[in-house]
């Protein structure tokens, strides 16, 4: 068993175990989305030979006049590899994420009112809450609860984890400001790069198929 | 622009502008006809083009094209006549054609931003580094307070491998940016830079770099172990300590930063490395990566003692992925006994006295024993002993009827048996235990295509696919590539070519489509700046098709176009089911049905626009990047007009060019290719191919014959050029030296005397050099010793015998599946026909 951030080359096996084992299927495209715009927050777990065995596949929802909390769109395990506490693991995982870069401060997701088996995961081992319900969420008309867990507790970890990164060795390195600078001017900036010698050949004349008639 | 208009029809011409950029397509052709009504103007270009655009985003194809076309004839020195041209050659995917035209455009006007952006953004679509660097730069010239400038000129330099120039440019850009809060994209920057220095081999500077940017660095995963990986390169190995040993109470699940963390101790021996995991196993006992690694890398007694501890746990705690966990320890046949001998063990013990071991103090529940009856099945299942594996596996079910896993385990026993109908059987079983899961029901699904039950399949995938759809072109829809490569292969054994070419047709529109979805990233991640994560698309796309998704349907696609070319008049192999191939009135129907829903194609993809590819719930329905109108809507794929192809070896190349590149490591893909050349008549290729069959496994069964046909094709299609010959002389030479092809086939036949399908394969290629012996050879066959022969090579032998290979009578056809029923006596194929009957 090995867990790890999901890479751009594993969206297109995720959305596979997805068709195995969810009713709620994307199109890659959505996969491609998440992996360009969230590509810390998602994770797979992959057995001996690379093959997915489960995935979370999770974003963050970014509301300007909102508090900034992750979302999870879908998470799956095999049924061929239950009681590992594989979902937990994951879900540990992403809401870490979540809150590391880019300061969740708490994740939800949805699930169906008839999912008992998920509900019990996600009340009892996830510790996550019933926030609302939201009437006829899912494609074929059924209420989905939608369910809260606030990410305090990672505060604490987040902090512990800066510090550790802070008392590593490389001292003779100044850290860098992010204060007051002075303002640099991008043209000269530009001309330090050398630039100027760009190829007159961007503008030679093309005959495009099907115009030749027109010339 | 539109500087030949007098005000008033310059006003409108900017509307129509405007209307294009919001979409209100019907107001924007209202104001161009407007403009084209006086009689001045009737044949003015730029307005004709953008009427032609309009007209295209609304689904007029015809018109568009025409008043394009007529536009640019009236104005050839208009850039916005040739960009709006490149634009509708770009929605109908012409990408090449429209690169031409944008830099026609650019020629009358050079500097012309929105022009530029998207010649650059076909340039990275099709891959035109050259093109895309050339832009790119373009681009940051005019515009160099632009952060997008910037980016994308340092991606185009990265993608190019100029490493320094990209760091170069990422570094000034950084510098203009000094003074501005540090935030998540800013973080993503600088690991971007990060990476490039590292994939350039700039080790030290890279780890410089993150460490001088800590703070500002959001992710701290990445950090971690990139510092880490960084510091283990340079031999820093007490920060790689720390750091990993950090990573691992982050995530001990995680076997890169295990492995990372034990070379970090510096272990000098294979035992010091075994100390380190025993320590980590102490501090994580539940990590089942730190179990496995631990597993991996002791032996003997060590191992015995640890792998009892660990499956008894499991086997208690009732883990059913127990065994899958230790499968790949059975690569070493002494781990194997040791674990055949301790769950035996367990087995006799719990018998006896419902503990593991005689001497344990516990008492097992009886879930303890059920675990180990299911384990002992699979393990002799997974040695092939079928009837072993059977009676456990059914005093598991017997143990307890309610519990689904053992009927899993029994299906899967029966398919390694061969006999998927009895496998279907059991799949079903467990299924009906629980409706509402649907890896089940897809299991159930995937065994049901195996057996050829291609309706009930259909009708089980229904339960999950979204209500009032056709669930086959549901499932198509959400890309469901399982379902479509077992439907390729089960029409494929039936001979039911058109289905056959559907699927894999299908299959590959689907990776045209991934492909295709690139494009909205590009703009869209150089905005978000997950550039890392961008680059890593990229390069997922240059290999997409290497998939095994796709290998599969392609190897289905190409052996169909042989056999199209092999007998073009839709005859089928003459032993087969052949069931398909006469229009019965049921096919009949069937296809018109299907040209039904091809004209029901452009109503229905309307629908599916709207909602935007996902069965999923609400907030997954409105989030989309974007949408470009008028893009073509590709005509539904017809097999019935596929297999009518006059040119079936001109048709496999799309699918035999890319797994020849992205699929190398296969031998069928060589042997497959060496076919399609034989028929060609490309001897070059065809050395090629073998050559490749020959590094991937020698011991592939086709090549003897392969071999042997070569020779014969290379004798007798003499090679006029003169430094062509001379390669194929020396390349023949290099594979059958002397061009003694008996000999080289003898010394084959003696390394392969175990192999049923390799002595076959031998058998037939000297057949073909010499046809009186073809009787000796076949006989040679049928005195094979098949309690030697594997399954897959008695099925394989089967199907080349029923074709007609070495020329089997009906009695020597009975004779082999006689043989071969006694070793396999579950696998219906072997069934003579008279016992099947009873």
């Amino acid at each position: 068993m090995h867990i790890r951030c999901a890479t751009t080359s594993d969206l297109i096996n995720m959305q596979h175990c997805n068709l195995l084992c969810l009713p709620e299927n994307y199109q890659m495209k959505y996969y491609f989305y998440h992996g360009l715009s969230w590509p810390q927050l998602s994770f797979v777990a992959v057995d001996e030979k690379e093959k997915i065995c489960g995935y979370v596949l999770a974003k963050m929802e970014e509301e300007p006049d909102e508090v900034p909390h992750g979302h999870i769109t879908s998470l799956a395990v095999k049924r061929s590899h239950r009681r590992l506490g594989l979902a937990k693991k994951l879900m540990d995982q992403a809401s870490r994420a979540m809150a590391e870069s880019f300061s969740a401060k708490y994740v939800s997701l949805h699930v169906r009112i008839s999912n008992r088996a998920a509900l019990s995961l996600y009340t009892h081992v996830l510790k996550f809450q019933i926030d609302d319900v939201e009437p006829k969420y899912y494609a074929d008309g059924e209420d989905a609860y939608a369910m809260k867990k606030h990410l305090n507790h990672l505060t604490e970890e987040t902090e512990d984890t800066r510090n550790f990164i802070n008392s590593l060795g490389m001292d003779s390195i100044e850290p860098t400001s992010n204060g007051h600078q002075e303002e640099v001017d991008v043209e000269e900036q530009l001309e330090k790069l050398n630039l100027t010698d760009v190829d007159p050949n961007i503008c030679d004349p093309v005959v495009v198929t099907g115009t030749e008639e027109l010339e | 622009m539109a500087k030949d208009l007098p005000p008033k029809e310059n006003a409108l011409f900017k509307r129509i502008l405007k209307c294009y950029e919001n979409k209100q397509y019907k107001n924007g052709l209202k104001h161009a006809r407007q403009i084209l009504s006086n009689s001045k103007f009737q044949e003015h270009g730029e307005t004709l083009a953008m009427m032609g655009l309009t007209l295209n985003c609304l689904g007029r194809k015809v018109e568009a094209y025409d008043n394009v076309k007529r536009g640019l004839r009236n104005n050839l020195r208009s850039h916005v006549c040739w960009h709006v041209f490149g634009l509708l050659q770009r929605s109908d995917k012409k990408y090449e054609e429209a690169i031409k035209c944008y830099r026609n455009a650019l020629r009358w006007d050079k500097d012309n931003l929105q022009i530029l952006r998207d010649l650059s953004l076909l340039q990275i679509q099709t891959r035109d580094l050259d093109g895309y660097k050339i832009t790119r730069r373009q681009l940051l010239m005019l515009r160099a307070n632009q952060r997008a400038g910037w980016i994308g000129y340092a991606i185009s330099l990265h993608v190019m491998g100029d490493y320094e120039d990209a760091l170069n440019v990422l570094q000034t850009f950084r510098k203009t940016q000094e003074g501005k809060p540090a935030d998540y994209e800013f973080s993503e920057l600088l690991m971007y830079e990060a990476s490039i220095m590292a994939e350039g081999g700039k080790t030290e500077c890279a780890l410089d770099h993150i460490y001088k940017h800590r703070a500002a660095i959001v992710d701290v995963e990445a950090w971690l172990s990139m510092a880490g990986d960084l510091h283990i390169k340079l031999g820093q190995m007490r920060e790689a300590g720390l750091i990993f040993e950090r990573l691992i109470q982050r995530n001990p699940e995680n076997k890169e930063y295990i492995g990372q963390f034990i070379k970090a101790q510096q272990p000098e021996t294979e035992e010091e490395a075994l100390g380190v995991c025993m320590k980590l196993h102490e501090k994580y006992p539940r990590s089942e990566a730190v179990t496995v690694c631990t597993l991996n890398m002791c032996s003997g007694e060590s191992f015995r003692a640890f792998v009892d501890k660990y499956m008894q746990r499991q086997l208690r705690k009732g883990v059913p992925p127990l065994f899958n966990m230790l499968k790949h320890q059975f690569n070493d046949a002494n781990k194997m006994s040791i674990i055949s001998e301790l769950v035996h063990g367990y087995c006799k013990s719990l018998e006896v006295c419902q503990k593991f071991n005689s001497d344990s103090e516990e008492e097992e529940l009886p879930t303890s024993y059920l675990h180990v009856l299911i384990f002992l099945a699979q393990l002799f299942d997974y040695k092939r002993d079928i009837q072993e594996a059977l009676d456990y596996i059914n005093k598991a079910i017997t143990h307890t009827p309610t519990y689904i896993d053992p009927y899993l385990v029994k299906g899967k026993i029966y398919k390694h048996a061969g006999n998927m109908v009895e496998a279907v059987h059991w799949l079903e079983e467990a299924r009906n235990l629980d409706l509402a899961d649907r890896y089940l029901n897809c299991k159930s699904a995937k065994y049901l295509l195996r057996a050829g039950m291609k309706e009930r399949a259909e009708e089980l995938c229904a339960l999950f696919t979204r209500e009032n759809t056709n669930p086959v072109d549901n499932l198509n829809e959400m890309q469901c590539m399982w379902f479509l490569t077992e439907s390729a292969s089960a029409a494929y054994n039936k001979q039911d070519w058109p289905a056959t070419l559907q699927k894999c047709h299908e299959i590959e529109k689907h990776f045209v489509d991934i492909v295709e979805d690139q494009f909205d990233f590009h703009p869209y991640s150089m905005r978000k700046m997950t550039l890392r994560a961008y680059i890593g698309l990229l390069k997922l796309e240059d290999q997409l098709r290497g998939h095994d998704f796709y290998s599969k349907g392609a190897k289905v696609a190409i052996n169909t176009y042989l056999h199209l070319h092999d007998q073009p008049n839709g005859q089928t192999n003459g032993h087969g089911n052949g069931e398909s191939d006469g229009l019965t009135e049921k096919e009949l129907k069937k296809q018109l049905s299907k040209q039904k829903r091809a004209e029901q194609w452009k109503k229905k993809q309307d629908e599916a626009k709207e909602k935007q590819g996902t069965t999923g719930g609400k907030d997954t329905q409105k989030k989309n990047t974007t949408g470009t109108d008028g893009e073509v809507v590709a005509p539904p794929i017809v097999g019935t007009e596929l297999v009518k192809t006059e040119t079936p070896l001109e048709d496999v190349m799309r699918f035999l060019d890319p797994i020849r590149t992205l699929s190398p490591q296969c031998p069928d893909t060589h042997t497959l290719a060496f076919e399609v050349f034989y028929r060609k008549g490309k001897i070059l290729l065809m050395i090629q191919s073998i050559k490749r069959a020959i590094r991937t496994n020698p011991s592939t069964p086709e090549i003897p014959l392969h071999l042997t046909k070569l020779c014969d094709y290379v004798s007798k299609h003499p090679e006029s050029d003169e430094l062509v010959k001379g390669i194929i002389t020396d390349e023949m030479e290099g594979l059958v030296p002397g061009g003694k092809i008996s000999t080289w086939l003898d010394s084959y036949a003696a390394e392969h005397v175990d192999g049923l399908s390799q002595t076959f394969s031998v058998g037939c290629a000297r057949a073909f050099l010499d046809s009186d012996s073809t009787r000796t050879h076949l006989e040679t066959v049928l005195k094979f010793d098949f309690s030697k022969a594997s399954l897959p090579s008695c099925l394989y032998v089967l199907e080349k015998l029923q074709a007609g290979s070495l020329k089997p009578s009906p009695e020597d056809m009975a004779l082999y599946k006689k043989h071969v029923h006694q070793r396999y006596p579950l696998c219906p194929s072997f069934k003579l026909e008279k016992d099947i009957k009873r």
